[in-house]
């Protein structure tokens, strides 16, 4: 995953896409975001690109697989990314909107610093990624795999952990106003400064 | 150039294959295990391994250079002049390791161990076990770098740019800016 700098004088950004600069710097914004929806609709294979700070609404990444790609400061807003599979992929400080992530494969994925809110993560796989600093809204972990993965300083609000496998998944001064997290198996969480309500919440690791 | 990633399936530490663009050649960094998810990684991207970079001597390192080297001629490069019974390239601040396109700078950063270095390519670091995402290299057994060791990270790591993405020897990848605002270790550095 190498992205060139952006033409721009000063801007430490990396080219979008297929272009010379990045998405900040791109003269007709319009124009390549829809080139960019179109690739997406067009390949299942979404590989090896840079896509920072481009919108994708109403975008189906649905039974595609992502590949070391990079979505920085990217918003999605009712995206299908359900059966997606996803691999070593950053989607940090991104904003997740009414977005489906449903029966995907997330593998060493990095959510870090984003915004979720209404977004659906039923029977996922999610393996060794990076949900730190997450801000996660009324979204529903459910028979989710969420094994190795991190969520260090995430704020969750409204957010459902039911019946998820929890092994030495990692959670770091989180307060969990739900409780669903019973339902999963999170004695064998890591569970730092952790609440469940007004009770302390224990893992394997305190 | 493109970071692949197999888990140590004994000590769920991370073997990082990076291939460059043409896909000839391979590096891997800290091959602690040549069990059958690496092997099965390099074989799928058919890369012949050229170089091993350790980023410290450790089993969780190095135990899966024996049989790595049976397969393929690599060289190892480390701080220390032998990893196992292995002569390395020792390599120290500033040394460049070069590779097809690929280019790899290391810089010396002893925390946790005194022979700790990182490994600097384009956009990515690869940290060994001197932090996690999130976290410090040891939060289970609660043992803090000294403020020295901290001023390392601090001003070796940290000051890096925002889009560095960093890979650790344990734990999933982070990148600059998301350390820098959430690791509750470095928030006040
Ligand atoms: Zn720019």
């Amino acid at each position: 995953m190498v992205f060139l700098k952006c033409r721009q004088k000063d801007c430490t950004n990396k080219t979008v896409f297929k272009e010379n600069y990045c998405f900040i710097h791109t003269k007709n914004k319009e124009k390549l975001t829809n080139e960019i929806h179109d690739y997406i609709k067009k390949n299942k294979i979404i590989k090896n690109l840079n896509f920072a700070f481009v919108p994708f609404d109403n975008i189906d990444f649905s039974k595609k697989e992502i590949i070391f790609s990079r979505f920085y400061k990217c918003s999605f807003k009712n995206a299908n990314f359900s059966k997606t599979s996803l691999y070593s992929s950053f989607f940090d400080f991104t904003d997740l909107e009414n977005s489906d992530f449903s029966s995907s494969s997330i593998r060493f994925v990095v959510f870090g610093g984003a915004n979720l809110n209404n977004t659906n993560f039923s029977e996922v796989n999610v393996f060794s990624s990076n949900f730190i600093g997450a801000q996660i809204e009324n979204t529903k972990f459910k028979d989710a795999d969420l094994s190795y993965s991190r969520f260090i300083g995430a704020k969750i609000k409204n957010t459902t952990f039911y019946n998820c496998n929890l092994k030495k998944a990692y959670f770091q001064n989180m307060n969990f106003d739900d409780l669903s997290i019973k339902t999963s198996n999170y004695q064998e969480a890591i569970l730092k400064d952790c609440c469940n309500g007004d009770t302390k919440i224990k893992g394997y690791i305190e | 150039m493109k970071i692949y990633t197999a888990l140590n399936p004994e000590s769920l530490s991370n073997i990082y294959l990076i291939i460059s663009d043409n896909k000839n050649y391979g590096v891997l960094i800290d091959p602690g295990s040549f069990s059958q998810n690496v092997y099965q990684m390099i074989k799928n991207t058919s890369v012949d391994i050229k170089k091993i970079i350790i980023t410290h001597n450790g089993p969780e390192q190095i135990n899966g250079i024996p049989l790595i080297k049976k397969i393929f001629n690599a060289d190892i490069y480390a701080y220390d002049e032998i990893i196992l019974d292995y002569e390395t390239i020792t390599v120290r601040n500033d040394s460049l390791i070069d590779m097809e396109e690929m280019n790899f700078k290391i810089i010396e950063t002893p925390v946790h161990t005194y022979d700790s270095i990182s490994i600097l390519t384009n956009d990515a670091i690869f940290i060994g076990d001197i932090f996690q995402a999130g976290s410090l290299s040891s939060f289970i057994e609660k043992k803090e770098p000294s403020k020295y060791e901290f001023n390392i990270i601090k001003n070796k790591i940290l000051s890096l740019t925002d889009n560095i993405i960093i890979y650790p020897g344990q734990g999933p990848a982070t990148t600059l800016e998301i350390e820098r605002k959430f690791n509750p270790y470095f928030i006040n550095l």
